[in-house]
């Protein structure tokens, strides 16, 4: 049973880990792919392998190569082990932020309990905060370890920053803390139900704004970008680093995003809630779900097929042009044979009684993937603010944190607990 | 035995820290051998099974109060040529001697085995609602007295350090 | 195990800590008036606190003067001596803030958080000596220094001011870090850290086996409170703080600190450290000659009558530590003893003090014995009060320091610590040097003015009418109860 327990949670971290690094390329290519519309061009689309380009996204791969066959720089005044520790300290606070995430309800099949969540704190979102006050270490450290005037100024900046708007962060949460009455990040799901409008967001919209603004301050994105700005201090904390080590920068700030999208979603958006519907009525009505989800799944993806064939064109003469066939075709094919699939299962009535794992394993799918797409949209959410305010001089900076920000989720705070104590 | 493997090493990790804050010549150093060293005691207090108080260890002097003491040391700017370098005095080796006789007496003291291991406190009685209750029952006049605490260091600072008050 | 909650009678806890609520809207009202209102220089704030002080006052003596016979919240008690202990608090704040008119006025840094932390440093002094909790006793001490910390350093401009906070401070955490440590280990002998917890179980703990840990606690909180009440060997800081810090803070310091940290040190004692018998005794005893004779010595070759002062204050403290070793067999007559004796003090030091707030009332401050040169002379009034706190602090017969010395080597005696009472009574001798000579000087010296002597700047000014009202109340005071000891006696008796 130890064994058997030690296993589990050896999987979960390894699924869960794998599943966020995994994003950070589809980011990596979201990011400049969204820049590239937002600024009416086209972005990356030339990196191809054997022709294949998935819509720049090879882009990514390209990059994670260039960096990892780059020459290390380390300039002779830097303090060796603070300035090696640095990036790994900031990658690795950003990625285990995600251990309280519950990506899920607890998977039930055959009597055994799997819950993908690496560690159910009782007080989850209090660790949530502790992980995020300790992120700006790796900041701090790079920027006096590479002993250079900019990334001190980029180190000292992101301090201020962080420090300060953690007040902010922390405020408005408590909010939702007073609505929920735990600090269990399952319990805080749970309690918001399937309907939108009983989700957080809805409840308590200031609390969200306030958070979502911290959020970016907490993650250095624009507009919030300080202790980086190029145009001031060169590259900030990071002006020092080559290579992996900057790669380390590069993935940490990404995988920064999508926990704080999960987070964000969790909180405020219902986390794997899927939007009306509960996921005991899914349960319930399995079998309903499967034979109208099966087909609708299968002509969504004959229709993407279908739509990848149309954009055939003669425009390259060469191996590129036969991308869309390569994935369209195959796309068709699949989708019509489970099509078929369908319809045979359905005239033979082996939908009619499905057993009940196979709808737990469903529900379960259901939920994570609810729970992605929020989190994605979030993400998405952050490159468009990114590509379209610009940066904040350093005073307005700490005016917004302090003069706007911090009474505004004071009095948050005091007008909701006036609220609970006072409701009927 | 594992949880007494994992205390002495948090244990160790967490003295081996707190001996390079006093020793280490680099401000910066120092504090951050202080992060290390509360880090370590966050960890044993997560072994006793209080969660809670660890994370807010974590969580109030490693991310809050350390990130301002570095952010200050960083700002004043020490360059390292200008550190002198320690020297044994009289008064130091006296200092060290007292020290090390108060722990051996006092290890002696506390040393009675076999040991009794502490009941562990529950979940329900280091939750944070617990916390919290307490914090607003039987601790109420403590915590009020500590925001008054608080103001005094806020005005306190803000009269001594800002330019024009 | 599930958690207990104590619940918390609110009413009676409104209605007990009512004056404390009165400090803290006035501290209040200070901030806000500092923050919003540009013209600073007004009477507004000192005499806003003055009414606060005066309106808590009012409302303390009321409880004081009820037949309660106390009231315990588990964490804070309200009995008769922590309500009396308050009324001298706030009787101290209200000389510093009086004193501070003028003091601040003449240097152009009229501020209102002045005023604002005096009013929270007394709160945390009610805290402190109202504490029925170790945890309470600690939050006091902090609440009370860390205000202090700013207000010794509150003339920015000023070199030794700033070296006064800074000092104070580092020293005072110091001290705290002993406290914290010493209260962790007394926590983790006893399992509590209410004194009445305490009280109950110290003989038992200390028969057991936490015996140890207990008393390394109790040795912690020693040191602690040592540095405190500025007790030799943890003096050091005292002289130069007292000299660095501006004349109505001190004044401040070593009266309302003073009497706060020498009451929780008692009640402390009652409860937590007569447990330890024979430790405790020979600890406190050897602490008593040490700062007596430490304190008198110093004192007689300084130059400066702030720093004689400071140097005095730590040879009174000494005094007040010769009834300390008697809490073990006679706690009643020992703190009736030290009460009476901080309520003199309180009266003969600010007093004092009040007059070296008038001889630096210039810019810089002349505060050297020199300067009083001739003072009999030009300020015959002056020159006879500052005579009279004088000769109280040395304790000559018609004064009130005269009767407070007396019940203290009383008690010792009776306990049977002759020996201290002897030592305790060479040093009043010694004393008599250093008290006698701004008497000699004041009536007998003829100021040269090539070496700048007599006519000290502030001299030249009127005394402010804030001065005249703190000098006449003290003179009062010390002279009253020194030709009528028995009605203090008697105050003193109904609060302990």
């Amino acid at each position: 049973m130890m064994i058997l327990d030690l296993l589990t949670a050896l999987a979960k971290v390894v699924i869960i880990f794998a599943m966020i690094l995994g994003v950070v390329p589809v980011l990596i290519w979201m990011e400049r792919k969204g820049a590239a519309y937002i600024q009416d061009r086209r972005g990356p689309n030339r990196a191809s392998i054997l022709g294949m380009r998935l819509g720049g996204i090879v882009h990514s791969f390209a990059d994670a190569l260039k960096l990892f066959t780059k020459e290390e720089i380390a300039a002779g005044s830097v303090s060796k082990p603070l300035f090696y520790i640095a990036p790994m300290i900031t990658f690795f606070i950003a990625i285990v932020t995600v251990g309280v995430v519950p990506f899920a309800e607890p998977l039930r099949l055959f009597g055994y309990e799997f819950n993908l969540q690496i560690a159910d704190l009782n007080a989850g979102l209090i660790y949530v905060f502790a992980m995020s006050s300790i992120g700006v270490y790796g900041l701090l450290i790079a920027g006096w370890a590479a002993s250079g005037k900019y990334p001190l100024l980029g180190a000292l900046r992101a301090a201020a920053q962080m420090v300060s708007y953690e007040v902010a962060l922390g405020l408005s949460v408590v909010a939702i803390f007073l609505l929920s009455g735990s600090l269990r990040l399952q319990d805080i799901v749970i309690q918001q139900g399937a309907l939108i409008w009983d989700w957080n967001v809805a409840r308590q919209p200031v609390a969200f704004v306030l958070f979502m603004v911290a959020l970016f301050a907490e993650t250095n994105r624009l507009p919030f970008d300080l202790p980086e700005g190029e145009s001031e201090i060169v590259a900030g904390y990071h002006t020092e680093y080559s290579s992996m080590r900057f790669a380390l920068f590069f993935m940490g700030e990404y995988t920064h995003i999508i926990v704080g999208s999960l987070i964000i979603a969790t909180l405020f958006f219902g986390g794997w809630q899927f939007p009306f519907v509960a996921a005991e009525l899914m349960r319930s009505n399995m079998d309903g779900v499967i034979v109208i989800g099966w087909p609708a799944a299968g002509i969504a993806l004959l229709m993407f097929g279908m739509f990848l064939v149309s954009r055939f064109r003669r425009r390259y003469r060469d191996l590129r042009d036969y991308e869309t066939l390569l994935f369209g075709v195959p796309a068709m094919l699949f989708a019509t044979l489970l099509l078929i699939a369908w319809a045979g299962l359905l005239t033979r009535g082996y939908l009619d009684n499905i057993p009940a794992w196979i709808g737990n394993a469903v529900v379960f799918a259901v939920q994570l993937g609810t729970l992605l797409a929020k989190a994605l949209f979030f993400c998405a959410f952050f490159i468009w603010v990114r590509w379209t305010l610009p940066r904040f001089r350093y005073d307005q900076l700490m005016n917004l944190g302090w003069k706007v920000m911090i009474p505004i989720g004071v009095a948050n705070v005091v007008v909701t607990s006036a609220v609970m104590v006072f409701r009927p | 035995m594992f949880e007494a493997i994992l205390f002495y090493s948090l244990a160790a990790v967490a003295v081996i820290s707190a001996l390079l804050v006093v020793t280490r010549v680099n401000p910066i150093s120092s504090a951050l051998m202080l992060v290390v060293c509360f880090m370590a005691t966050a960890g044993v207090f997560a072994i006793l099974g209080a969660a809670f108080i660890a994370i807010l260890q974590i969580l109030l002097y490693a991310g809050a109060i350390m990130v301002l003491f570095i952010f200050v040391i960083m700002l004043i700017g020490t360059d390292p040529a200008d550190l002198k370098r320690r020297q044994m005095t009289f008064a130091k080796i006296l200092g060290a001697a007292a020290a090390v006789y108060l722990a051996i007496v006092l290890g002696l003291a506390a040393w009675r085995p076999p040991f009794i291991a502490a009941p562990m406190a529950g979940d329900a009685f280091l939750s944070p609602a617990t916390i919290g209750k307490q914090l607003v029952t039987t601790y109420l006049l403590p915590f009020e007295i500590l925001s008054v605490l608080l103001l005094i260091a806020i005005v306190g600072a803000v009269v001594l350090a800002k330019k024009k008050i | 195990m599930m958690p207990q909650f104590t619940q918390i009678d609110w009413s009676s806890l409104f209605n007990m800590g009512l004056p404390w609520i009165v400090i803290f809207a006035a501290a209040a009202i200070a901030f806000l008036t500092a923050a919003l209102v540009e013209e600073e220089n007004s009477l507004f704030t000192p005499v806003m606190t003055l009414v606060a002080i005066a309106v808590a006052f009012a409302l303390s003596w009321g409880r004081w003067l009820s037949p309660l016979p106390g009231l315990s919240f588990g964490m804070l008690v309200f009995d008769k001596l922590s309500v009396f202990v308050w009324l001298m608090i706030l009787f101290s704040a209200a000389i510093s803030v009086l004193l501070s008119i003028p003091y601040l006025a003449a240097r152009g840094f009229v501020k209102p958080e002045y005023y604002g932390l005096l009013l929270l440093s007394t709160l945390g002094m009610a805290c402190l000596v109202s504490a029925g909790d170790l945890l309470m006793v600690y939050l006091g001490i902090e609440t009370m220094s860390l205000a202090v910390y700013v207000l010794a350093g509150f003339l920015r401009y000023r070199a030794a001011s700033n070296e006064a906070a800074l000092k104070y401070f580092l020293i005072g955490a110091f001290a705290s870090a002993f406290l914290l440590m010493g209260i962790a280990f007394v926590f983790g002998s006893a399992g509590s850290t209410n004194l009445a917890v305490l009280a109950e179980r110290s003989t038992e703990i200390m028969a057991g086996e936490g015996r140890s840990f207990y008393l390394f606690g109790v040795a912690m909180l020693l040191i602690g409170f040592g540095f405190k009440i500025a007790a030799v060997p943890f003096h050091a800081w005292a002289p130069d703080v007292y000299d660095g810090a501006p004349t109505p803070v001190t004044v401040f310091m070593a009266t309302a600190v003073k009497a706060a940290a020498f009451v929780a040190f008692l009640r402390l004692g009652v409860s937590v450290f007569s447990a330890g018998g024979e430790v405790w005794i020979t600890v406190l005893s050897v602490g008593a000659v040490a700062t007596m004779l430490l304190g008198n010595l110093a004192a007689i070759v300084q130059e400066n009558i702030k720093r004689m002062l400071a140097y005095s204050s730590i040879a009174h403290a000494g005094y007040i530590l010769v009834a300390f070793p008697s809490i073990v067999s006679d706690p009643q007559g020992a703190g009736r003893a030290v009460l009476f004796y901080l309520f003199a003090y309180i009266l003969m030091t600010a007093g004092a003090f009040a007059v070296v707030v008038v001889m630096g009332l210039g810019k810089d401050e002349p505060t050297g014995i020199s300067r009083l040169a001739g003072l009999g002379k030009r300020r015959p009034v002056l020159a006879a009060t500052l005579t009279l706190f004088l000769l109280s602090l040395l304790g000559i017969p018609p004064t009130v320091g005269f009767f407070a010395k007396y019940y203290l080597f009383l008690t010792a005696v009776k306990s049977g610590y002759i020996w201290l009472v002897v030592i305790a009574v060479i040093n009043s001798a010694i004393s008599a040097y250093y008290y006698l000579r701004p008497i000699v000087v004041m009536y007998f010296k003829i100021p040269s003015p090539l070496v700048g002597e007599g006519q000290g700047e502030g001299e030249t000014h009127a005394l402010s009418p804030f001065i005249v009202a703190v000098l006449a109340i003290t003179a009062l005071g010390v002279a009253y109860f020194g030709i009528f000891p028995s009605n203090l006696l008697a105050i003193v008796t109904g609060s302990f």
